[in-house]
This record gives structure tokens, C-alpha cells and sequence, in this order.
């Protein structure tokens, strides 16, 4: 009883109130400018935070993770063009909606389902934060690879139709994510001698080439381009009840994948949102309108990305392991203050974490309202005249991926991607299949090599652990039954 | 991109698309296999997992070919739609823009960089109001520099404005 007065005394403090609106304000900029990724967002205002009292700092700096994720959102549906690596999965279905004259559903479908799934995680924070940090506790190197091998599974259900095409594009990622630095041994791979690929290829570089770059050379390429449809009538449309009759149930998927990806360290948003998104498509009414256009597949992703804002604090504050960038942010915040994350920060600072879970609440709100202000703005921007929107889209990604390193490799790199990108258009290769491997290799990977490290060789610790046992059982099963169901409709058609 | 090349016969996308699989993949495992171990490799190696999607690249790639020459025994031919290569050239342009762009910007700094690109785009994608390209790029250009590098701080490069 105490804590939650505590965590409503919170509520009604002036500048904690300021903090969460402002960060996640500055969030929602940081995270639809390409190339500002969340922990950039808000690694930019840890300086300011120093001076500050500790509960305001943690809500400011949680706030900025809550709107750079659901800002990453804007620009993925609007000009196909994710702004966080979680948003990926948005671009699919969101960016065909804005083309079919929906740009204003999709931003509500994806406000209000950002905003159940922010809402969930932060109860799923509240309540079991201790008992799902066991979770965390149970995953060695053999679960670590075969979570990733769980996230290979869905390749089916992206790949189109073609699951040759989309198993060509899942190791083209692959190679992607090999770039760089062997994590066992050390040696480089694929750099080609160059210093700045020894730390490999950022997936939002990928991304951006993929998505933005690919997209406005097909633009160009084609002058009856739909663009021109997308559309006076495009306004902010909030989801009607016939919407959230058909949207509860990609969210609540969001919301249990979000959960368990979230509560892992190093999972992370972006494989929650394909999860959410290959899961949301198997058990859809409607699986051929994904891809097409789908709301459900813009609200499952979004619910599951805003989930992992809220449960990827989960083993930062009960066993003080930040599980991503972000999270190790905000760890600084609290190491800032003298406050060390971990099971005794609920004893020694109760306050900070009520303050926390007050603030999370707040900056719930805070996404709804701002949202609800900056999303007319932003439609009434991509209805410009096409020339000048596409060199103002352009401006903005090449200078964004200039941003993330400073580096004029990564804009070479990402105009490569882009005609990589372009390529596979041609050749009808999925994409999404590709951003699956290439967040995923890494995982698999090092953790698959480290897993024999341990069993000196064994292949046999992948089934002998229970979680890794089971999580491989499942990939199996999800498998066997999309391939059943392509095998079946491929029947029937 | 509606009129590409072999839109109406897919077998024949199916079996350019296996061919560039298995040369790159072999090319790839051979990258994979050339790569050295240092002496704290494991049992594995560097380039072992590499290696084995570079061959797994090859078998997928096959298999396409071998689905694509299947289904081009069993349909009978269509006439395919002819290559509009206009097209593909508008792309190419734009893909050089961009390419000016990153060669540039070392040289004439962020500002002007931006600007000429912006300006470029916008003619290349039919913009007819001059007046309009030259404003957005005046404006343009400034505008992201204070965006980028003086609100969030992010050192664009000077060119040789900075020298």
C-alpha cells in the first residue's frame, strides 16, 4: 500500500509531470529522425541529468526509451523509412496502408497499440519484475541460440510465398551480421581491411538502405508512382470499436512476445516486433492482407515494441544487467546518482523506483497526448509535392546516417544496401527475411560457438538444457505447422 | 517496377536468381574458408559458420534453379514484357545524386552539400518550379544543419569552410 501512495505521490510532482512529457517528446524526435536511435536520444541528455534530483533523472531518462520507440513508428509508415531497428517490422504493413490513403489509420492503430502495449509492460514491470527475472536467469549460451533459431522460424511466414527466396535473403542478412569481429576469437571478417567495419554493420544502416534508399530509387524509377495517391484525405483516424475489435488480438499477442523477449537481455524490440508480426499473420482470419496492408500487422508489432520499453527494465532493476543499449543508458543514469541497479535498489531507493513506475505511467499518457498533437503535422508534411518531398526524405536519411558514426562510409554503405535492396525488388526477394538474420547472427552465432566452448564440442547441450530443449521444440513446432498451412493453401489455390 | 523483365514468366527470375546464388555463394565459402584463425579460435574457427551458409546459399540457389527449369519444361512459354530500361536509368540517376553527395560532402562541407543534393532530387524527380528548388534548398540545407549540429550536437562536416 505504501509503495503505490508512493508511486501516485509521484504522479502529482511537478517536475517529474515536465520530465516524462519532455522526454518523451524529445524521444519521439530522436527516434523518427533515422539514425538517432533510442540510446542516442538518450545518451544526448544524460549530461543534463547530473544536476538533477534522481527520480527526475530516471523518468526523463526512461520517457526519452518510451518516445523514441513509438517515434520510430512515424517515419516507418509515413516514407518507409524506420526510425529505430524495432520499427522495421512497421514499415511492411504501415507503408501500404499510407499508400492505399490510410497514413492516418495506421498512425492511430499504431498510437493506441503503442500505447496498450506500454501500459502492459509497465504492470508486467510492476508486478513481476522479481519472479520474471528468473527467467533471465535461466538462459545460458545453448537457450540464447536456440531463442535465435526460434526467431529463424518465422521465415516462413515472411517470406511471401517463396520460402527459397526468403531463406536466400535470411543468409544474405546473415553474412551481414559476420561483418566485423569474430566474438570468440577476435580476428576480423569480411572488412577488407578497413578499421571502421572491425565493430560491424549497424542494423539500422541495413535498414535504412533497405527501406528508404531502395524505396526512393523505385520511386524515381516509376513516374506514375503511387506516391502521388498518399493523400489529401489522409487525416489521423483513432481506431473505432469494429478496429479494436480486430486489433485486441495482435496486441495481446505484442504484449506476451513483447513480455518474454523484453525480460531477455539482448532480445530486444526489434525481434519481439517480427515475432509478433510472423505470429500475428499465423493466426490472423485475414493472413493474405498481410503484407498488403494490414492493420494487425501494424498493431501487433507496435503493442510489442512499446512492451519491451517497460520489460527490458526488468533485469537492469532486479538483477541490474542491462539487457540493451538503452537499458545500459539508463544504468548510467542511476550509476550517476550513486544508485546501483540490482535486487537491493528496492531496498535502498524505494523511492526512485515508484518514481520510475509513476513516471512510466505519465510517459504513457504524455505518448497518447503528443501523438495525438504532432501526428496531423506529420501527415499534412508527407502530402507534399513529390519532388520536394523526396529530396527533403533524402536530406534527412543521408544526414541521419551520417549522424549515427559521423562515418562517410556508412552513406556509401548505404546507398550499396540500397541498390542491394533494389536488386532483390527485381529479383522478388523478400527483404524482411534478410533484417531477421541480420539481427539474429549474431545471437546465434557466438552464442551457438559458445555453447560448444562449454560442452567441449557436444552438440548434444542444445537438447540436454531444458530451456534450450524446449525453445528448439517450439521453433519446430511453428515450422511444421506454417509450413503445413502454406502446403495446404498452396493446395487449395 | 511493373515492367521488369520477365514479369509474366517467373521461372526464369527463378533461375537467374539460383545461378547469382550459387556463384556468390561459392565465392563467399571460399572468402569464409580463407579467413585465418588466431590461436584463441575455438574448435569451430572464424569462418566456420560463415562457411556453411555460403554453402547453404549454393544448395538454396540450386534448388531454384532446379524449381525454375521445372516449371519452364511444364508451362508453356509466355511471351515476356520488354525491359524498360528509362527507368532503371531515372534510378541510376538518382543513385549518382546520392553518390555526389558523399563524394562532396568531405570537400564543401554539410551545408552545401545538402543543399546541392536536395536541389538535385527535386529537378530529377520533375520538379518544374525553379524558384521553389532553389528556396527549399536555401532553406533546407541550414535548416538540418541546426537540427543536427547545433541542437543534437552532432559535428557535421565543415569542408573547406572549416579550414
Amino acid at each position: 500500500m505504501d509503495s503505490f501512495l508512493s508511486t501516485v505521490a509521484t504522479l502529482a510532482t511537478l517536475s517529474v509531470f515536465l520530465a516524462a512529457f519532455g522526454g518523451v517528446l524529445w524521444g519521439i524526435l530522436g527516434g523518427a529522425l533515422p539514425g538517432i536511435s533510442p540510446s542516442i536520444a538518450m545518451a544526448l541528455l544524460l549530461p543534463f541529468t547530473v544536476g538533477m534530483d534522481p527520480t527526475v533523472a530516471i523518468v526523463l531518462l526512461a520517457s526519452v526509451y518510451v518516445g523514441a520507440e513509438y517515434g520510430g513508428s512515424i517515419p516507418a509508415i509515413l516514407i518507409r523509412t524506420p526510425g529505430t531497428n524495432a520499427s522495421a517490422a512497421t514499415v511492411i504493413d504501415g507503408h501500404e496502408m499510407a499508400k492505399q490513403g490510410k497514413a492516418g489509420e495506421a498512425l492511430g492503430i499504431s498510437l493506441m497499440s503503442g500505447l496498450v502495449g506500454g501500459l502492459f509492460g509497465l504492470l508486467v514491470l510492476v508486478l513481476a519484475t522479481e519472479p520474471l527475472a528468473q527467467i533471465a536467469l535461466a538462459f545460458t549460451p545453448a537457450a540464447y541460440f536456440s531463442l535465435g533459431v526460434l526467431g529463424l522460424s518465422v521465415i516462413a511466414g515472411l517470406s511471401g510465398g517463396s520460402l527459397l527466396r526468403g531463406l536466400l535473403a535470411a543468409c544474405i542478412g546473415l553474412m551481414f551480421a559476420f561483418i566485423g569481429t569474430d566474438p570468440v576469437s577476435g580476428v576480423s571478417r569480411f572488412t577488407f581491411g578497413s578499421p571502421d567495419l572491425l565493430d560491424g554493420i549497424k542494423p539500422i544502416l541495413v535498414m535504412v538502405g533497405l527501406f528508404a534508399v531502395t524505396e526512393m530509387l523505385v520511386q524515381i524509377a516509376d513516374t506514375d508512382t503511387v506516391r502521388d495517391k498518399m493523400v489529401s484525405v489522409a487525416k489521423l483516424k483513432l481506431p473505432d470499436w469494429a478496429m479494436w475489435k480486430r486489433i485486441w488480438k495482435p496486441q495481446a499477442i505484442g504484449s506476451v512476445v513483447g513480455t518474454v523477449e523484453g525480460v531477455t537481455p539482448g532480445a530486444g524490440g526489434t525481434i519481439a516486433a517480427f515475432m509478433t508480426y510472423s505470429e500475428t499473420k499465423r493466426w490472423s482470419k485475414h493472413p493474405e492482407e498481410f503484407g498488403k496492408g494490414s492493420p494487425e500487422g501494424v498493431a501487433g508489432p507496435e503493442a510489442a515494441n512499446n512492451v519491451v520499453t517497460a520489460t527490458a527494465l526488468v533485469p537492469l532493476l532486479s538483477l541490474g544487467i542491462p539487457g540493451s543499449n538503452s537499458a545500459a543508458i539508463l544504468m548510467g543514469g542511476f550509476l550517476i546518482h550513486g544508485l546501483q541497479p540490482g535486487p537491493m535498489l528496492f531496498e535502498k531507493a524505494p523511492e526512485v523506483i515508484h518514481g520510475l513506475f509513476g513516471g512510466l505511467f505519465l510517459a504513457n499518457i504524455a505518448m497518447l497526448l503528443l501523438g495525438l498533437v504532432i501526428l496531423a503535422p506529420c501527415i499534412w508534411l508527407v502530402n507534399r509535392p513529390k519532388p520536394y518531398l523526396m529530396a527533403a526524405i533524402l536530406a534527412l536519411v543521408m544526414t541521419g546516417v551520417y549522424a549515427i558514426h559521423q562515418s562517410v562510409l556508412d552513406l556509401a554503405l548505404v546507398l550499396a544496401v540500397g541498390v542491394l535492396g533494389y536488386g532483390m525488388r527485381l529479383l522478388r526477394i523478400p527483404v524482411l527475411p534478410l533484417v531477421l538474420g541480420l539481427v539474429l547472427g549474431y545471437l546465434i552465432e557466438s552464442n551457438y560457438r559458445r555453447s560448444l566452448l562449454i560442452s567441449s564440442g557436444e552438440h548434444s547441450i542444445f537438447i540436454t538444457d531444458p530451456v534450450s530443449a524446449g525453445l528448439l521444440a517450439l521453433a519446430l513446432v511453428l515450422t511444421l505447422y506454417t509450413g503445413w498451412k502454406e502446403f495446404t493453401g498452396s493446395r487449395k489455390k | 517496377m511493373s515492367g521488369d523483365t520477365n514479369d509474366a514468366h517467373p521461372p526464369h527470375r527463378d533461375v537467374l536468381t539460383g545461378v547469382l546464388a550459387v556463384v556468390f555463394g561459392w565465392f563467399y565459402r571460399q572468402q569464409a574458408h580463407s579467413i585465418e584463425n588466431s590461436l584463441l579460435s575455438d574448435e569451430v574457427g572464424a569462418g566456420g559458420v560463415p562457411g556453411a551458409i555460403g554453402a547453404f546459399f549454393c544448395l538454396v540457389g540450386l534448388a531454384l534453379i532446379v524449381k525454375g527449369l521445372w516449371y519452364v519444361a511444364k508451362t508453356p512459354a509466355v511471351e515476356s514484357t520488354p525491359t524498360d530500361w528509362r527507368k532503371h536509368g531515372m534510378a541510376l540517376s538518382l543513385l549518382m545524386v546520392l553518390a555526389f553527395y558523399v563524394l562532396v560532402l568531405p570537400v564543401v562541407g554539410y551545408m552545401l552539400a545538402v543543399a546541392l543534393m536536395m536541389a538535385m532530387v527535386s529537378w530529377l524527380a520533375g520538379s518544374k518550379q525553379h524558384r521553389t528548388v532553389i528556396l527549399m534548398a536555401v532553406i533546407g540545407g541550414p535548416s538540418l544543419w541546426v537540427l543536427f549540429d547545433q541542437v543534437l550536437r552532432v559535428r557535421m562536416p565543415a569542408g573547406f569552410w572549416g579550414a
